[in-house]
């Protein structure tokens, strides 16, 4: 019985840590993830370094969006390191490791290794943990796990990975109260990079001009995130058109954002891609977006779903003259006067267009 | 009990043996290998019911032509046909593949793909030049062994692979042409620029905003413009040789100012100017086809007859839904869109085999945004058959690539594997 003593509580520990203070973090992990089965994605796997920890990875990941889920599988994955390496410093170490990283191929990777060494060892009859723990080592390991998991939770790049998990997900999901409860006044004087967010919350709850004033805003730069060439920069321009109606803009961005991803896709990126080509009626992507979508297991059935219900819609009918189209430019002040030309209009675009005025001193 | 027994075995056969409905029509497949030509030895086609049932094939050989019987759903189709041709096609197609962004990519990489296998293999990929560009690749007459390609980005430039030799020269010229002699290389040198248009079903216009022809000598290393075709006046692009090399085809086009706000009034023309075989042009080039509401792009010679692509303006047609292949006589100066080879969407680059008697090109037609390769027999007579889609291992893997398929070329034999000499150009 005391031999279950550790392990569980290492468990439970992870457990209730992830659940509190990493949720949102397991949940873009497990969006920014792919896991297909598919050709191409097997030959890109096994074509790179040590696939097959990262295919069991990207496997856990997808289940990730699930935050319960994603608290237990990492919880699972350390308290297995544990057993199979009888040593909680490298547990302990590992899990801090994997909440400063996110790096869980890694983790997976040690457990094939501790697993491989376990089995060598059992076959060579080489008896390893047998002997009972002393109380006072088991005491030992408790502090260290509980120091672990303070540290965890007190750790600022935890809390910064996890803020930004938490207001890129809730901006996909236009929950505008909670990326305001989130990027609060004060705490957008911490995390300047992630105030267009906050506009575009204002933005959508239509107080923009009324709120940005709490606001640490210096200047039009502060309202989007043009010319930000990251993963976070693309991803947040993507969601930004969105908001305002220009879906083709939407797409772009998405894909230059999936390009900073290991296989130039996610399952976030095809999840978005189906969202925005129904906007844009252009249903032959959202049935194909959908069928690569149903390779991977977790959302094989919502894929089926999607399929069902838009199997059948034919594609809006081309422009028969594109060469009239607006086209984007490098100024998002302008653009939005582009988008309202373009018939698409909107209070969003309207009030936006206000606040860069304002801020460029245009409007006094 | 015997008796109930007996009952229970007449219902049993019953239900077995009948109920196969014949159906007058062509099974919906997908990929539509219905009608088409392939040539012997391809691989195998592998096609599934448009609607996702399970189907039941088998196949018939009948002199030229292979008889395939589909089952799906107690449905039996009318048996179709695939023509087979004695005509012989190179065996491999290079092509690169690429996100469709375009302004952004993450893996790119040039493959091969053996025709009558599902064999792919990479050429090269850009994890030799820091994820940087790589593109427009170029074979000498589809000689594997005499191959161009650029790889853009810092350390860049073009790529020779000339037999056993590998050179990294300093050009950022774009658009390459191997003279048949083996000594030139024409090129185009392009500035070109992206704009994204809004709510519109072309999402993404490419234009050049200058471009000029320039003559590389290999024997010299001296990479010089071609007089005539240089300068802000007119764009030109595309070079393309005739196979006697005595002439250079080219696409040129008047430059207009704000290009990406009056894209629509850039139309390019087919052009020619002579070439004497030791680097000197005729000095005045001369309009082989024009239509001023038209654009020319990708003009590729085989005898007497010039295949390009035509859409209603620029010089970027793969994002023109209305883009169509055609096919310009030379004797007759005439052109006419190549029947049977074109779609409601777009269709675009192109390669003729070393026989002249295939073509494989780039078309968008099945999804509007996901390049597929294609590939037609040319009849004596210059018509096309009825193209079909490279064939997979599986049909569904032409949904599942979420990459296109660009810059298709025949070549006639494997391309070497060079990967080491050519990551070593980068390595310096």
């Amino acid at each position: 019985m005391k031999k279950f003593i550790l392990p569980s509580m290492m468990f439970v520990m992870a457990f209730i840590v992830g659940l509190l203070f990493q949720s949102h973090t397991f949940v873009q992990q497990g969006h920014l993830s792919l896991f297909l089965l598919a050709p191409d994605y097997f030959r890109e796997v096994f074509g790179s370094p040590f696939p097959l920890s990262y295919l069991l990875s990207q496997f856990l990941l997808q289940f990730y969006d699930i935050p319960v889920a994603g608290a237990a599988m990492t919880a699972l994955l350390i308290t297995a390191v544990y057993c199979l390496s009888r040593s909680m410093t490298l547990a302990c170490a590992l899990w801090i490791y994997l909440s400063l990283s996110g790096n869980i191929q890694a983790v997976v990777a040690l457990a094939f290794v501790a697993a491989a060494v376990r089995l060598v060892l059992w076959t060579a009859k080489v008896h390893i943990g047998k002997r009972p723990t002393p109380s006072w080592a088991m005491a030992g390991s408790a502090v260290l796990v509980v120091c672990s998991a303070v540290f965890i939770c007190l750790s600022p790049s935890v809390r910064n990975r996890e803020i930004r998990a938490a207001v890129e997900e809730d901006a996909r999901q236009h929950r505008w109260e909670a990326v305001l409860e989130t990027l609060s006044p004060r705490r957008a004087e911490e995390y300047r990079d992630l105030l267009p967010y906050a506009m575009l919350a204002l933005n959508a709850e239509g107080h923009l001009m009324s709120g940005m004033s709490a606001y640490p805003v210096k200047g039009p730069e502060d309202l989007d995130m043009e010319g930000v060439r990251t993963r976070e920069g693309y991803y947040f321009s993507s969601l930004l058109s969105e908001c305002l109606g220009d879906y083709n803009g939407a797409v772009h961005y998405i894909f230059q954002s999936s390009c900073h991803l290991r296989h130039g896709t996610s399952l976030l990126t095809l999840m978005q891609l189906i969202r925005y080509n129904i906007e844009n009626e252009n249903y032959t992507l959202v049935r194909k977006y959908a069928s690569v979508l149903s390779h991977n297991p977790r959302n094989h059935s919502r894929a089926r779903k999607i399929m069902e219900v838009y199997g059948r819609k034919e594609d809006r009918v081309p422009d028969a003259d594109c060469s009239v189209a607006e086209i984007v430019t490098n100024d998002p002040m302008v653009n939005l006067g582009l988008i309202h030309k373009a018939g698409i209009t909107s209070d969003m675009a309207a009030e936006r267009l206000a606040a860069y005025m304002f801020l460029q001193g245009n409007i006094l | 009990m015997w008796k109930y027994a007996g009952v229970l075995l007449v219902l049993l056969t019953a239900s077995c043996g009948g109920g196969t409905e014949m159906c007058p029509e062509y099974p919906d497949i997908f990929p539509d290998y219905v009608g088409v030509t392939v040539p012997y030895g391809t691989a195998p086609l592998r096609f599934r019911m448009s609607d996702g049932n399970r189907a039941s094939v088998s196949i018939r050989s009948v002199a030229d032509t292979l008889w395939y019987e589909v089952s799906s759903r107690r449905v039996k189709y009318r048996p179709f046909p695939v023509y087979l041709s004695g005509d012989a096609i190179d065996p491999y197609i290079v092509y690169r593949l690429i996100e469709p962004g375009y302004e952004s990519w993450h893996d790119i990489e040039i493959r091969q793909r053996e025709i009558s296998s599902f064999r792919e293999r990479t050429v090269v990929s850009n994890s030799v030049n820091a994820k940087g560009c790589i593109n427009c690749h170029h074979f000498a007459g589809g000689d594997p062994s005499r191959m161009i390609f650029h790889a853009r980005g810092a350390g860049g430039g073009t790529v020779f692979l000339d037999g056993e030799k590998a050179s990294l020269l300093p050009i950022s010229a774009t658009y390459p042409a191997w003279h048949p002699g083996g000594r030139y290389v024409a090129f185009s040198s392009n500035t070109t620029r992206q704009c994204f248009t809004i709510d519109s079903s072309q999402p993404v216009e490419v234009y050049d905003t200058e471009s000029d022809i320039v003559l590389l000598d290999l024997e010299t290393g001296s990479l010089t413009p071609v007089p005539a075709l240089t300068g802000p006046d007119i764009l030109e692009t595309f070079p393309a040789w005739s196979e006697d090399g005595g002439t250079l085809y080219y696409c040129a086009a008047d430059n207009v100012e704000d290009i990406a706000d009056n894209r629509g009034e850039v139309h390019y023309r087919l052009m020619s100017i002579s070439f004497d075989g030791k680097g000197i042009f005729s000095e005045e080039p001369c309009t082989v086809w024009q239509d001023d509401s038209s654009s020319v792009s990708f003009p590729r010679v085989k005898g007497d007859r010039i295949m390009f692509t035509k859409s209603s303006y620029g010089t970027f047609p793969i994002w023109h839904r209305e883009a169509d292949l055609w096919i310009l006589d030379t004797s007759t100066g005439t052109a006419a869109p190549a029947e049977g080879l074109n779609s409601d969407d777009t269709e675009s680059y192109h390669s003729w085999s070393s026989n002249g008697r295939w073509i494989v090109f780039s078309s968008r037609r099945l999804d509007g945004r996901y390049t597929r390769l294609y590939i037609s027999h040319c009849n004596p007579d210059g018509t096309f058959t009825k193209p079909f889609l490279l064939p997979q291992r599986k049909a569904e893997h032409n949904t599942l690539r979420l990459k296109s398929y660009n810059i298709p070329e025949f070549v006639t034999s494997p391309v070497p594997d060079r990967r080491k000499s050519i990551s070593k150009l980068f390595d310096r």
